[in-house]
């Protein structure tokens, strides 16, 4: 059963004009509880379309179901994290990570009854991406590895079936970045959620997922999908497996392939 | 018997270790302008009897400062009138200010339409009201507490608007996303993450609306700092319109220090986040 449905996706930023265009065709169906990733040229509307997934945007033409509801504006379903791991500083980490359910329509007036349940609940979350009891620790007093983990609690306090992460670890290191795979698949042991990722770096992409798709160059449309079955839990070390590596290396060719097509004809209609 | 003699010794140690904190003091960094004031009045001294200045065009502080002492209940009377109609006006003004700012802050129609208006308003030299301002309340408190409100709203409203406008787009992506509504983002986000720019516009604020009744008080007042200079001026009593120089300057680091402690307390997070960065 498909969670994210999206056929004929049209987009362009301010019109439909040629060079104004930032999606063109779009299809794409991803399952309930599947972890797809998203990798592609640097512009080509990654962003963008997780915007749209998340009603923040709405296409010109074709549409996106999520969970058989065609989505028209920003429902509370999705959760989101970036890639600055933005807090509010005046707010404990606990309290960012309450932030969603305070303002979300869905859950505002019962999260005022339960607060207590939903602190510990809170509490718990931290103790699942290993930062118990920085709860009370303010946003400046984090690490940025640490702050990425608290960015993905609140995105997923609220029990989204539907996780949007754009980039998530870009800004970290190696080491931190491993450990943080290592945090998103606990998650998902406890509780099963669909996952859509952008991400620059192929190994994560082939790592993490179940699908990765290939964008081509601006504007946008899925060139490739590649199916990964490697078994769950995965070890680090499969990574230089022979079957992983050339997974890595078809995806970097895909790429490198749009990359060039989109110089050599700069950007079809931004000459006219 | 041994614990005589055991607080002897540290009481002892105690005493010259207090002195030499209040000495150590003098030589810290926070001493600084304490010694430059110092240094001001010295050389301000100084050079009255160097050049043998006559009192009437620049009083030495010695003599500023007898005036003060003779004329002390004038100069009590009027600082403290001219202290309520300033603190009058600002009150109005950071009213008016934090309401005008959250909406221009908070709707772009808002703010292309009232923007050119309140520039221009600005622009405006506020003596010029004055007159104005007498034609239609009369000489009183009531212009000078006026004009401290116009001169000083304006400062509020751009940086409130300002701090409502640089919130991060990908934490307003993120509420917006949950469906939150427009007054909760204001609430949750926005106005809190203003607070650093209107506490700081504070600080400006309530100089400019000592500059603002000071100068309405000297056009139409019969009480107020400005009114007793410009009287004192007439009467050729130079110290003492130096006296009402000092007495302002006071006032006006007075209330600034003032500000300065409530946005470190209102807005302490500000100063520690940004610390963290560095
Ligand atoms: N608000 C906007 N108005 C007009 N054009 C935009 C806007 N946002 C993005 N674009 C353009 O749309 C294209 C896609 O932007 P998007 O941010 O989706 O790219 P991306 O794939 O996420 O890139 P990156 O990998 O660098 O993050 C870019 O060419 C960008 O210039
Ligand atoms: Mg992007």
């Amino acid at each position: 059963m498909s969670v994210i449905d999206i056929e004929g996706l049209r987009l362009g930023y301010g019109g439909m004009a040629p060079e104004q265009i930032v999606l063109d065709g779009i299809d794409l169906h991803i399952d309930s509880g599947e972890f797809a990733a998203i990798v592609g040229p640097s512009g080509c509307g990654k962003s963008t379309f997780m915007k749209l997934l998340s009603g923040l945007l709405t296409p010109q033409e074709g549409r996106i179901m999520i969970d058989n509801e065609p989505v028209t504006g920003p429902r509370s379903q999705v959760g989101m994290a970036f890639q600055n791991a933005i807090m509010l500083p005046w707010r404990t980490t606990l309290d960012n990570i309450l932030l969603p359910l305070e303002v979300s329509p869905a859950t505002k007036s019962d999260f005022r009854n339960r607060k207590a349940q939903y602190r510990r609940q809170a509490e718990d979350l931290l103790t699942a991406v290993g930062l118990q009891g920085m709860g009370s620790k303010y946003p400046w007093e984090l690490s940025g590895g640490m702050r990425q983990r608290a960015s993905l609690c609140r995105a997923m306090i609220h029990e989204p079936p539907l996780l949007l992460l754009d980039e998530p670890f870009g800004a970290l290191d190696a080491f931190t970045k491993e450990e943080l795979w290592f945090v998103l698949q606990t998650l998902r042991q406890h509780r099963t959620f669909t996952v859509l990722m952008v991400t620059h770096d192929l190994t994560e992409a082939v790592y993490l997922s179940d699908t990765v798709y290939v964008m081509s160059a601006r504007p946008g449309r899925m060139l490739v999908r590649q199916s990964i079955d490697f078994e769950r839990p995965r070890d680090l070390d499969i990574r230089f497996e022979p079957g992983f590596v050339s997974h890595v290396h078809d995806l970097r060719e895909h790429i490198r392939g749009t990359r060039a097509q989109a110089v050599q004809q700069p950007a079809a209609g931004a000459s006219q | 018997m041994t614990a005589t003699t055991q607080s002897t010794p540290a009481s002892q140690t105690r005493r010259p270790s207090r002195l030499r904190h209040w000495l150590g003091w003098f030589r810290r960094e926070e001493a600084m302008s304490f010694w430059i004031i110092i240094g001001f009045f010295v050389v301000w001294e100084a050079a009255c009897h160097l050049f043998a200045l006559p009192v009437y065009f620049l009083p030495p502080p010695s003599v500023i400062a007898q005036a003060a002492v003779e004329f002390q209940r004038a100069l009590v009377i009027n600082s403290i009138q001219t202290l309520w109609t300033t603190m009058a006006g600002f009150g109005f003004a950071v009213v008016f200010g934090l309401v005008l700012g959250v909406a221009v802050g908070g709707s772009r129609r808002l703010y292309r339409g009232l923007y050119p208006l309140m520039v221009g308003f600005n622009s405006v030299p506020k003596v010029a009201l004055v007159p104005i301002l007498v034609l239609w309340f009369g000489i009183g408190s009531v212009p000078a507490i006026i004009t401290a409100f116009l001169i000083s709203f304006f400062p509020i409203v751009v940086n409130v608007a300002t701090g409502l406008a640089t919130t991060e787009p990908e934490m307003d992506d993120i509420l917006r996303a949950l469906g939150a509504s427009k007054l909760d983002r204001l609430l949750k986000v926005g106005l809190p993450g203003a607070m650093p720019h209107f506490f700081g516009s504070l600080k400006v604020a309530i100089t400019l609306a000592f500059v603002g009744s000071v100068v309405s008080e000297t056009v139409a007042a019969n009480s107020g700092l400005g009114h007793m200079m410009l009287m004192a001026q007439a009467n050729f009593e130079v110290p003492l319109v130096f006296a009402g120089l000092l007495a302002l300057a006071i006032e006006g680091v007075l209330m600034y220090a003032l500000f300065v402690i409530i946005e470190k307390r209102m807005t302490g997070w500000a100063f520690r986040a940004q610390s963290a960065q560095q």
